[in-house]
């Protein structure tokens, strides 16, 4: 395949990702645009491609994570209850901790363990693509964490209003559960959507919160993880300096247009790492990781439901 | 935990159907009612889960696959799966197999290595050829063999490294080789080292074959001979020393036995090697010399040889044979003594040829020592020509001086270095300015001696008289080269004499003077004879006349004579000329009477006659020559001729009676030798009376010529001062 059709492929990719998450927002466009850039990347068997796609990243990958802090909003803590804040909190590193002690139980890969760790605790597809240059994994751990925390976050997502709906949680309780404990924003929109705007507000809200801790954990990663202590690539960094203006200093609309274009840059980054990952790479992460990543997100969701459900009037 | 894999696919199974239906039954649970977006999730959620299933599933036989490969490629392998199935087992059976694989690779990577080190390490250069004789194989030792690194070699042909007249020869043996397609061993063949030498190789192959059957190469080994041919060869030129050598060779075994006899040998004892061969060393010598052959073994033993062994040896047809005798001894590998070797050289020439030699040094010393004494007398005598009183030089056969000695310089004027090379005519007055070459002519016609009186010039043009001895200088051959002159100065002796015979002839002559007397009888002539031969000088006479005819009894007497007889001299004038020439004195009184010569010569020969006589006389001072003739056969004309040719005798002025002056003469003359003559002497000595002698006594005593002195009763007499005046 010769460059320019490779490129067009890419780059549309990760444009036709964008659509099918607009209209399906539960499916993340970037974990549709790496699942588009494996699937044509299998079927293709093209290394043209592939060595594109490998050399797109170097620029991609740092525009995609910058353009990507347009669509992080840092919430003002004054605007929630205390208690919330500290719910989201908690629930954040109990999800966190759950899955790192799982995956570590059941032998994962630190780096996927970590990427799971992140991806389950804050925001899901969004903190792996974030904190991956930082932890620097390989493309089928990348890819894998992506899949993982993509289906482990469906399933809550389709296990959610079930749950809401036997267990007769108040709209308050069914926020923040969905909030705090769901991967991403999309999955909070589907789970909060059939109980109506009020849940699906005050669980974007707490959703908000924890990817604001995007900042927090970027930093501990980096201190904790790094190769090198404190290391943190100069485009996370204005990724971070991209969100605080877009949370505080950009005008909503401005914001508002940008957004759209963020998302389809970074899942173009993301179709290429999808192009230069093999699948059966990614299939041979095995079936632990994933099990854990369920194990863990379920251990944490049913403790922070206990506790939600006795606290939380 | 142990779980099988039928379990856990029912497990998953069953899993995925609760899932499904779970989710479906959420899906209708929900608030909102099932939606196909919720199909659409739970489509992607069990395609999510069962990508990690199936990964679960074909990890561990992907992680085999990659333990088969590495193993394939001949890598360590160890495949960790903890599946608790029977893919854990797969694993477990795979590792034990990998295992036991390593270990035979271990063992075979060290049986591997062993062999390489030996093929490395052995001195021999291992190769392998494909079918075309092309290396595909080289040990390292090919850079000590060759001096080619191995993958120099891989990929040429052995031709490539042989010379040009060993690639057609080489050619032929790998052809044959090739064709019976058998084992080959010894195949020894020259090559070029990389830096042009030469190596020789001897090579040991054997073919091997691929699963069909065809020949794929050879598998072969080389080994330098290189060092071992040319000991062969260098054995072989030795052996062929040995075996011709005119020397005999003869090995012996530690009992005396011959066990080796070479050409040599055979030549000098006249046995053949199959004649003597396990025979005793005895057999070759005297039966006396026996025992004093073993005195020689224990030497040898003792310092490993035993040489300059002058001894005889018997030959087979019994004559004796003189050698020098070299003994050593012979030692196998282990050091053990195991024979001898004789090696003999026949000195019997040798021996005589130093006798010979020694005699000759004898000789030669003797010789020597000759020549040393020679030198010495030659140094002497060339001491004594250089310091003599007599002139002495040499003259060569072209006339020119070629030595000359101090008296010469001092007799003479001229220095050495002037006179030699200087001609010999320059010592010579102008009147006898011929004499070099009538000596010369003398010297080539073999005259071995000729003394005579003559002069010679001075530096300063005085004229010195000499007394002349000359003799010829032979040369190598004993040709004349010359002649050397012995010249003493006798001009005041001469001029005395000359003086004193004036005066005391009654006759004015002088000597190398030719006098003319015309008279019909020779009375004139025979009393100037007289005259001279009672001054001393020899008198000769040559006449036709009878001996008795003439009356000069002490004269020597020729007859003029056709006939052959003693003193005869024939009429010729050349026979005469030589007569007169050859006689031995110098001062001779000489009558020819030329009358005789005429009347058979003529006049014109006879007058070229006295014209050469008369140089010969004058140049030699040979004496006087009286020539007689009788006036009357000649003409005026031929007398004018003779005349002027000739001197004229005239008689002295005489004061005193000639009897008186003649007892004066005869007085001085006794005086001159230390004898005063008494007048009893004077009285027998002229014949005459008592009386008559004291009268003529008297007569000069009265004159004071003579002093008369008594002794005795005896008077004897001396010429006074005023007596002499006479004869000065």
């Amino acid at each position: 395949m010769n460059p320019t059709a490779g490129c067009i492929l890419i780059v549309a990719s990760g444009v036709v990702a964008y659509i099918i998450s607009s209209i399906y927002p539960a499916l993340n466009p970037l974990f549709i645009a790496l699942i588009f850039g494996i699937a044509f990347g299998t079927i293709l068997e093209s290394r043209e491609i592939k060595v594109l796609a490998e050399k797109s990243l170097i620029v991609t990958l740092p525009i995609g994570i910058i353009l990507y802090g347009v669509n992080i909003h840092f919430p003002l803590p004054w605007n929630f209850p205390p208690r919330i804040v500290l719910l989201t909190f908690l629930s954040a590193i109990m999800l966190g901790t759950a899955v790192y002690l799982f995956a570590r139980i059941l032998g994962v890969r630190e780096k996927l363990t970590l990427l799971l760790t992140c991806g389950t605790a804050i925001c899901g597809v969004s903190a792996i693509a974030i904190l991956s240059p930082i932890i620097k994994p390989k493309k089928e751990e990348f890819s894998a964490a992506i899949i993982i925390i993509t289906v482990v976050g469906l399933t809550g997502a389709l296990l959610y209003p079930f749950l809401g709906y036997i267990l007769g949680m108040s709209t308050k309780i069914y926020a923040l559960l969905t909030g705090a404990t769901l991967h991403q924003t999309g999955l909070v929109v589907i789970a909060s959507k059939p109980f109506g705007a009020e849940v699906l507000k005050e669980g974007l809200a707490v959703k908000g919160i924890r990817i604001a801790m995007i900042a927090l954990v970027t930093l501990l990663i980096s201190f904790l993880y790094a190769e090198h202590r404190f290391y943190i690539p100069w485009y996370v960094v204005i990724f971070l300096l991209v969100a605080f203006l877009t949370s505080f200093v950009l005008p909503p609309e401005v914001v508002e247009l940008l957004r759209p274009l963020s998302t389809i840059a970074f899942s173009i980054t993301l179709a290429s790492i999808g192009f230069s990952v093999n699948i059966r790479d990614i299939q041979n992460i095995r079936l632990t990781p994933l099990i854990a990543a369920y194990l863990g997100w379920f251990f944490a969701v049913g403790i922070f439901l206990f506790l939600i459900m006795g606290w939380v009037p | 935990m142990r779980i099988p894999i039928f379990f856990k696919i029912v497990t998953i199974s069953l899993l995925f159907s609760m899932l499904s239906l779970g989710l479906f039954t959420v899906s209708f649970a929900t608030p909102g009612g099932f939606t196909p977006a919720y199909f659409l999730y739970m489509v992607i959620i069990i395609l999510g889960i069962s990508l990690f299933v199936a990964g679960s599933i074909t990890e561990p036989l992907e992680r085999l696959k990659a333990g088969f490969e590495r193993i394939m490629n001949g890598k360590d392998a160890r495949v960790e799966i903890a599946t608790g199935d029977e893919f854990q087992d797969l694993a477990q059976a795979f590792n034990h197999m990998a295992q036991e694989l390593a270990r035979q690779r271990e063992m075979l990577k060290k049986s591997e290595e062993k062999y390489r080190l030996l093929i490395e390490d052995i001195n021999d250069w291992v190769f392998e050829l494909d079918e075309n004789w092309t290396y595909t194989y080289s040990s390292p030792k090919v850079k000590e063999i060759l001096g080619y690194e191995p993958e120099e070699v891989v990929g040429k042909t052995p031709i490539d490294f042989m010379p040009e007249d060993e690639k057609q020869i080489a050619l032929k043996r790998f052809k044959e080789i090739k064709k019976t397609g058998s084992s080959f061993s010894g195949q020894e063949n020259t090559f070029l080292r990389k830096d042009g030498s030469r190596v020789v190789l001897e090579t040991s192959g054997r073919p091997f074959f691929d699963d069909s059957g065809r020949l794929k190469g050879y598998r072969a080994v080389s080994r330098d001979i290189t060092a071992r041919k040319r000991a062969e060869e260098r054995l072989a030129y030795l052996a062929g020393i040995a075996e011709h050598s005119v020397d005999a060779i003869i090995s012996l075994d530690l009992e005396g036995r011959i066990v080796s006899w070479n050409k040599g040998a055979e030549m000098m004892f006249g046995y053949k090697e199959e004649e003597v061969l396990g025979k005793l060393m005895h057999t070759i010598m005297p039966q006396e010399l026996w025992n004093s052959c073993g005195e020689n073994f224990k030497r040898a033993i003792m310092n490993g040889y035993a040489r300059d062994i002058e001894t005889v040896r018997l030959a087979k047809d019994g004559h004796r044979v003189l050698v020098d005798q070299t003994l050593t001894t012979i030692y196998n590998p282990r050091g053990e003594l195991i024979g001898f070797v004789a090696i003999m050289r026949d000195i019997t020439k040798r021996k005589k040829a130093e006798e010979e030699l020694r005699k000759a040094y004898i000789e030669l010393e003797k010789k020597t020592k000759e020549l040393l004494k020679s030198q010495k007398e030659l140094k002497y005598f060339a001491n004594i020509v250089e310091n003599s009183n007599d002139a002495i030089y040499s003259v060569n056969l072209e006339g020119i001086i070629t030595s000359w000695n101090k008296t010469a310089e001092k007799m003479f004027g001229w220095k050495k270095a002037e006179a030699v090379g200087m001609p010999s005519d320059r010592l010579l007055p102008e009147e006898i300015r011929n004499e070099t070459s009538f000596l010369l002519q003398k010297v080539r016609q073999g005259v071995k001696f000729i003394s005579y009186e003559t002069k010679r010039m001075c530096r300063d043009g005085t004229i010195v008289d000499v007394d002349v001895t000359v003799s010829p200088i032979l040369d190598e051959d004993g040709k004349p080269a010359g002649f050397s002159v012995i010249a003493r100065d006798i001009s005041s002796k001469v001029k005395s004499e000359e003086g004193m015979l004036r005066r005391i002839l009654k006759y004015d002559v002088s000597r190398g003077r030719v006098y003319l007397i015309e008279e019909p009888s020779p009375n004139l002539a025979e009393d100037v004879l007289r005259d001279l031969m009672k001054c001393g000088y020899a008198g000769t006479v040559i006449t036709r006349r009878l001996a008795e005819e003439v009356g000069i009894p002490r004269a020597k007497c020729f007859w003029l004579s056709e006939k052959k007889g003693k003193d005869t001299v024939p009429p010729e004038l050349g026979a005469v000329e030589s007569t007169i020439m050859n006689l031995p004195e110098w001062n001779n009184a000489v009558l020819l009477e030329l009358d005789y010569l005429i009347l058979k010569n003529g006049f014109r020969k006879v007058f070229e006659f006295v014209q050469r006589i008369k140089e010969a006389f004058y140049f030699l001072k040979k004496g006087v020559l009286l020539l007689s003739v009788d006036p009357d056969v000649l003409s005026q004309r031929q007398l004018r001729l003779l005349r002027k040719e000739c001197s004229v005798i005239r008689p002295k002025r005489e004061e005193l009676p000639p009897e008186i002056f003649e007892i004066l003469r005869y007085i001085y003359m006794e005086n001159r030798i230390g004898k005063r003559p008494s007048i009893k002497e004077i009285m027998q000595k002229f014949g005459i009376a008592r009386n008559t002698a004291k009268k003529r006594i008297r007569y000069l005593e009265a004159r004071e010529m003579v002093k008369v002195e008594r002794v005795g009763r005896v008077k004897l007499l001396e010429v006074t001062e005023n007596g002499k005046e006479l004869f000065y």
